[in-house]
């Protein structure tokens, strides 16, 4: 054995209290832009006319600020503090470390104020631009080699769970973030996505999905086996449960993303995997809550003095919960309730902030007075903390199942004796619910609020704390690793890194292969139509512009096919219908309505005027003003650039109107410009980007007609050539 | 639903596939980890985050 060469060695804290500080900071600044948006919903004027605080732009920055910002800084901080003591080795790289540390913090800055501005790729919790994604493939990568290089370095033969969870999360994460990243760069702020329309839907909620799967999730359930044993003193409760937890859920959570997509035009075999699959979850998830509630048992008489343990208890609790709330929304009959609607907003609230919140402040209240030698300053406040998240946290959930159950029943609601709508205008549904958005905005500031205490508590622990603290050096036998770990076969499972991380990572590209090559591989995947052609310069322009603002945080464009759809917004949306939307723009909210037919609905002038003052055209709304759009010029000069990046792509553009972009744009603004000067809008706004949006809106869902002759039989007849599309391409 | 499912489901290869890939590693990892001599293994490899740092 290695016995016999012993090495001394100290542990990194100094990173973890910087990641620790970050995790403060940035949950701060996401937790208030939340309550912000929240207010606006609440009380439109808020978004002030100002491009920098509408919704639409907000939105993006609070959901990224929240998941990788807070909740990426705490589970560094985590990582980096457990991995080193797992390994018995300091962490790899210290330059690594600090790499890590601060390009991870500029690129959320910069990247933050790029959503600020508008600058986005309109996917959701991917809103960043290409040369940020080459910045977090890079700060990742770095992550990675010095998490593995920790791995290989260590002086402990076996590999515990926690280590195994914060593997898949490195590996799956890389692969998500690269493979929904890929575009085509059009210039230095704009690219448009490789893949289009259905296909770039699935991939989309693929990475979605399982963005919360592996870095809301995994790394957060690796700190939970490390830590809650750590903080009461006992093993966890079945070791054996957390290897089944583990496998169970890596190989099922990479499936469930087409849950995002129920009742869409993907194909139907896919939205029913997605939802088995995501049922399927229930079973590792509740494995996984139980292993950690049950660890806290003979603890219990802690939980109610501790503070940390509150958290944590309450933190797996929440996981429970949200966890068995997935796979019920899952189901496409309660989808199809929920489904655009703010259930959906409780239930990610459930995790984030009763999972990923609680579960961090836990580990914060653990690790921060055990780096910095001292005891918490005060438990009172911890506990006053607790309560304030947890009443505010209850607020926010009761107020968004009540708003999403009601909107999504008022939405479908039709009179039984006339078959129509009960309530066919938009905006009742949703003055109906703002009494709930004001509750909501309530509950999220107590949220905030808890937050605060959170930060002053820790702040006054770290004042408080000696202030000559001696580096704790620590000494091991050094592992050999050329000698096989004695015992049977497991140690060498268990206890190689390299195997396991292999294991892993299959096992998340067989669900991932299955689930995308069909669609990516096949040309047959969408039915096609010749009636559907690309979009004109102009439309282009227009469509970068409804991107730019955010627009599908509030707007969807998916006519579901179900009969109060139909009668509300018109023909159901069919898949060859988005065969040139780079990126799709199918949304997940209706705070405003459908857009996917709403083209030729409304004269021009009516757009005009409802983006001027959309209380002008829809009383009641609580959409903003968008007065700027009728100030900014169109950028007339990189259509044709746009146009050949496309072509690159496969739109067949040919090249004349390539190469006539700006003069064939300029055309049909004048159109446009020509209606709107009857109704006295001056000619000066002809070079505007309010014209281009109007020509974008005017466009959507016009390329198919209004109805198709006798819809049931129709409808059949399509089915029947997709199954024969589908077939013949299994035959090659 | 049950035949609206498989009326709609074209891949049967992929089916049968993925159920034998799923049993076969569900199957596998009871197998694995009830293995002999396991118990003390885990209990072994449970204390980890509790030994002194």
């Amino acid at each position: 054995m290695s016995d016999h060469v012993m090495e001394s060695f100290s542990y990194d804290d100094g990173i973890v209290k910087k990641f620790s500080y970050a995790t403060l900071f940035w949950g701060a600044a996401a937790m208030l832009v939340g309550v912000y948006i929240a207010f606006e919903l609440a009380y439109w004027k808020l978004n002030g006319g100002i491009p920098y605080l509408t919704f639409g732009r907000l939105r993006p920055l609070h959901t990224n600020a929240a998941i990788f910002a807070f909740v990426g800084n705490g589970m560094f901080a985590g990582v980096y503090y457990s991995t080193q003591r797992l390994c018995k080795a300091r962490l790899y790289n210290d330059f690594l470390s600090r790499f890590h540390f601060w390009a991870w913090q500029i690129l959320i800055l910069v990247g933050g104020l790029s959503l600020l501005a508008g600058v986005t790729t309109g996917k959701e919790y991917a809103e960043l631009e290409w040369p940020f994604d080459i910045g977090i493939t890079l700060i990742w990568v770095a992550f990675a080699v010095n998490f593995f290089g920790t791995l290989f370095t260590r002086r402990e033969k076996h590999i515990y769970v926690a280590l195994w969870f914060y593997i898949a999360t490195i590996v799956t994460v890389a692969v998500l973030h690269i493979v929904n990243s890929l575009s085509l760069p059009v210039t230095f702020l704009k690219s448009y996505t490789l893949f289009a329309g259905v296909q770039d839907a699935l991939i989309q909620w693929w990475y979605g999905h399982n963005a919360v799967a592996f870095f809301l999730t995994t790394p957060i359930l690796g700190i939970m086996y490390y830590f809650i044993p750590k903080a009461i003193n006992r093993p966890v409760y079945s070791y054996r449960l957390s290897i089944i937890h583990f496998w169970s859920l890596v190989f099922i959570y990479i499936w469930a993303g087409p849950h995002h997509l129920l009742y869409t035009s993907l194909p139907e075999w896919l939205q029913t995997l997605g939802m088995v699959f995501s049922i399927s979850l229930w079973a590792p998830s509740w494995g996984g809550m139980i292993n950690g509630l049950l660890t806290l048992r003979g603890a219990w008489d802690r939980v109610r003095k501790e503070p940390m343990l509150k958290f944590f208890a309450t933190g797996i609790t929440f996981y429970g919960m949200s966890t068995f709330e997935g796979p019920l929304l899952s189901v496409k009959s309660v989808n199809q309730l929920a489904h655009f609607t703010d259930w959906i907003v409780g239930h990610v609230h459930s995790g984030t902030i009763g999972w990923n919140y609680m579960m961090t402040a836990g580990m914060l209240y653990y690790l921060v007075p055990k780096i910095y030698k001292t005891e918490i300053y005060s438990e009172k406040l911890g506990n006053a903390q607790f309560w304030t998240a947890t009443f505010g946290l209850v607020l926010y959930i009761i107020s968004m199942w009540v708003a999403g159950v009601t909107q999504g029943s008022m939405w479908r609601a039709l009179d039984q004796e006339t078959g129509t709508l009960v309530y066919p205008n938009f905006i009742e549904t949703v003055t109906q619910i703002i009494p709930m958005y004001w509750v909501r905005a309530i509950g999220g500031t107590l949220v905030l609020i808890s937050f605060f205490i959170m930060i002053y508590n820790l702040l006054k622990t770290i004042w408080n704390a000696p202030k000559d603290i001696q580096q704790d050096v620590f000494t091991a036998p050094k592992l050999f690793h050329n000698q096989v770990p004695a015992g049977s076969g497991h140690r060498r499972l268990e206890g190689m890194a390299g195997v396991f991380s292999i294991l892993a990572v299959l096992a998340i590209l067989v669900g991932s292969a299955i689930e995308l090559l069909p669609s990516i591989m096949s040309n047959n995947f969408i039915v096609k139509n010749a009636d559907i052609t690309p979009y004109t310069p102009l439309e282009l322009a227009g469509r970068d512009v409804y991107v730019s603002e955010g627009c599908y945080t509030c707007h969807s464009q998916m006519v579901r096919p179900m009969p109060s759809e139909k009668l509300r917004y018109g023909r159901p949306s069919e898949a060859a219908e988005s065969i040139y939307d780079r990126p799709f723009q199918w949304g997940s909210r209706r705070i405003g309505p459908d857009l996917a037919r709403v083209g030729g609905k409304y004269p021009h002038i009516w757009h005009y005027r409802h983006m001027l003052n959309p209380r002008a055209t829809s009383p009641g709304s609580i959409m903003p003003a968008y007065g700027w759009l009728s100030k900014k010029k169109i950028n007339f000069k990189v259509l044709p650039k746009k146009l050949k990046t496309l072509k690159a792509l496969g739109v067949p553009y040919d090249n004349e109107t390539i190469e006539g972009a700006i003069a064939l744009a300029k055309e049909q603004a004048e159109e446009i410009m020509f209606q709107l000067a009857e109704a006295g809008v001056p000619d000066s706004q002809k070079d505007k980007q309010l014209i281009a949006l109007i020509s974008y809106l005017q466009r959507i869902g016009t390329d198919i007609g209004e109805e198709e002759e006798p819809d049931v039989l129709a409808e059949e007849e399509s089915e029947d050539s997709e199954n024969k599309s589908l077939t013949l391409n299994r035959s090659h | 639903m049950k035949k609206e499912v498989l009326k709609n489901f074209e891949h049967i290869d992929l089916t049968i596939v993925g159920f034998f890939i799923f049993l076969s590693v569900f199957v596998g990892m009871l197998l694995w980890i009830n293995r002999r001599g396991s118990e003390s293994v885990y209990k072994e490899v449970g204390q980890l985050p509790l030994e002194k740092e």
